[in-house]
């Protein structure tokens, strides 16, 4: 146990120190700053950009949320890629490899403690933004946030630890961390978004099963409208318990088969 | 530990944690695509005084008076809040009709339910557009609010406020017209109920409801007497109604002759040998244009 606190540790250690943490802190804040400008200059405006005169503050707050979780769609990939997808192949590239993989530990709790120290980081910097955000809103509305806030984060914290899974993965077939980089990319935009798309146009079936798909949930947990989505129907509504357990699910399935077979991906490297 | 063996225990683990989540996934994916299974009686008041199903480029309209304020339910295509554009919420297969002047939307919580105030719209025009009827009591000049609310996404009701507030106490109060349905066709043109609340139609025989069908070929009216009828009664409707040119219920008045007339029970069936195009005559008595 001390052996894999003590990994965890120091890889917690050097992702805080790398140039990655510290771009994505950049980059959350910019984006924070950002939604706190849109916030304050839309409140009172944002019914009148909607075309109504008055919507109830219920649905007004709902509104603002959904809008500042729209981020928490794309921030948890770019910190996955960051954290994770360098995460074994630049042990190979940056040949470490050679003085890690002897050390008398297993390799499995090198893995998982490499993997949750990316996901420390990623949560690190979701947590700043999260922060900003029922900071802002409360002021705003005069209230603190309601269930589907803790929905929407319970389900954020289960992208996170999906996202991270796969990138982990797909880092641990690679020997170059720029091939990781563009895989995760590729594969999230292209196999999982554009993929999407496509099979909905063409075949008129909703994807469920895709990881875009059920990550939407995030921004549904406030109102049930899927922004990647053209052919859904939209709901002023929160989605359905049922829909967000689902979504969850797919999510965890994402994840645990990910990181079975990125552990045994981990095992059978060699450092050549 | 041997690699073989960590390798085994990893896929072992992994396909006992993805097996039973799948199978939980596939329940709950189940339950996401149940239809809701939401019918428009429901939120239709009981005891309203004329129930209407309409249908009309391949829609289902609900038409509902009840206390003289009426009420539409019709499906709905898509939800959204409602904007200046009245056509946002306009029911599939119609429209809010001609409404090119200031129409202002104000939202309203009704016994919890969201109820969307579309002000300075004429409902007249809007059941003129959607189901090609006009109420005889609504004045076509009369521009008034219309009440808007949505059930599940699936269907919109509006109308004027009396009748939007009756219809949600319905649905909460289970005081729905669910057990008017026997009685309605919907695979037919126009089919409605109209309560005639123990109404005198001869004397000595009073009557409880009645029905119109209106089909391409025919119109069967349906008389619901409060007793069964006998043979005698049945001689004296047929005389009175095969000689009647106008025939009156209460407020009701029935503009047409020489129908084929029997009964069954309590029930005096009258048919009338005209199409749905010529049905003005039959809606008169129902105070319904079309």
């Amino acid at each position: 146990m001390s052996k894999f606190s003590t990994v965890y540790l120091q890889y917690v250690k050097n992702y805080y120190r790398s140039r990655s943490f510290y771009l994505m802190l950049l980059l959350i804040s910019i984006i924070s700053i950002m939604m706190i400008y849109f916030s304050f200059k839309y409140i009172n405006n944002f019914p009148k950009f909607l075309g109504s005169s008055s919507i109830p503050i219920t649905i007004k707050e709902a509104l603002f949320y959904f809008l500042w979780t729209l981020i928490l769609l794309y921030v948890p990939v770019f910190s996955a890629v960051f954290f994770g997808s360098p995460a074994i192949s630049s042990e190979i590239e940056n040949k470490t490899a050679y003085f890690i993989f002897p050390l008398p530990i297993n390799r499995y709790k090198l893995y998982i403690g490499k993997f949750l120290a990316a996901f420390t980081v990623s949560f690190i910097i979701m947590i700043i933004y999260l922060i900003v955000e029922v900071g802002t809103l409360s002021y705003l509305f005069h209230s603190l946030p309601t269930i589907y806030f803790y929905y929407s984060l319970l389900l954020l914290i289960i992208f996170i630890l999906t996202m991270t899974s796969v990138t982990f993965m797909i880092s641990a077939i690679f020997n170059k961390n720029t091939y990781a980089y563009i895989t995760v990319l590729l594969i999230y935009y292209i196999v999982f978004y554009a993929g999407s798309f496509i099979i909905e146009l063409l075949y008129k079936i909703d994807p469920i099963y895709l990881l875009s798909d059920a990550a939407s949930i995030i921004e549904r947990a406030y109102m049930n409208i899927n922004t990647a989505d053209f052919f859904s129907t939209p709901s002023i509504s929160p989605a359905p318990f049922a829909d967000i357990i689902f979504s969850a699910l797919i999510m965890v399935i994402y994840f645990i088969a990910s990181f079975a077979i990125g552990l045994i991906l981990f095992e059978r490297k060699e450092v050549s | 530990m041997k690699p073989l063996i960590l390798k085994l225990i990893i896929i072992l683990v992994a396909v006992a944690l993805i097996v039973p989540t799948a199978l939980m996934a596939y329940d709950y994916y189940q339950k996401v695509n149940t239809p809701i299974n939401k019918n428009p009686f429901d939120y239709i008041p009981g005891n309203s005084n004329m129930v209407a199903t309409i249908n009309k480029n391949n829609s289902l309209f609900y038409v509902f008076d009840d206390n003289n304020s009426y009420g539409i339910v019709a499906n709905i295509s898509y939800n959204i809040v409602p904007s200046n554009s009245t056509t946002i919420l306009a029911p599939s297969g119609g429209s809010f009709g001609n409404v090119s002047h200031n129409v202002t939307v104000k939202t309203l919580i009704y016994d919890k339910t969201e109820v969307y105030e579309v002000q300075n719209v004429n409902l007249s025009s809007i059941l003129k557009s959607t189901v090609n009827t006009t109420l005889g009591s609504l004045s076509a000049n009369n521009t008034t609010n219309v009440f808007v609310y949505l059930i599940s996404n699936k269907y919109v009701v509006m109308g004027q406020e009396n009748a939007i507030n009756a219809s949600i106490y319905a649905h909460m109060n289970n005081n729905n017209a669910m057990k008017l349905e026997p009685y309605l066709n919907l695979n037919i043109n126009t089919s409605i109920y109209y309560n005639l609340s123990g109404l005198s139609v001869l004397s000595g025989i009073s009557a409880k409801f009645l029905t119109v069908n209106v089909t391409q070929n025919q119109s069967l009216l349906n008389i619901y007497m409060n007793s069964k009828i006998m043979p005698y009664e049945l001689e004296l409707l047929k005389i009175a109604f095969a000689n009647a040119n106008y025939s009156s219920f209460g407020n009701l008045s029935l503009n047409l002759s020489h129908p084929q007339i029997s009964s069954h029970n309590n029930v005096l069936s009258l048919k009338y040998n005209i199409s749905s195009s010529q049905t003005e005559a039959v809606f008169k008595t129902l105070n319904i244009k079309t």
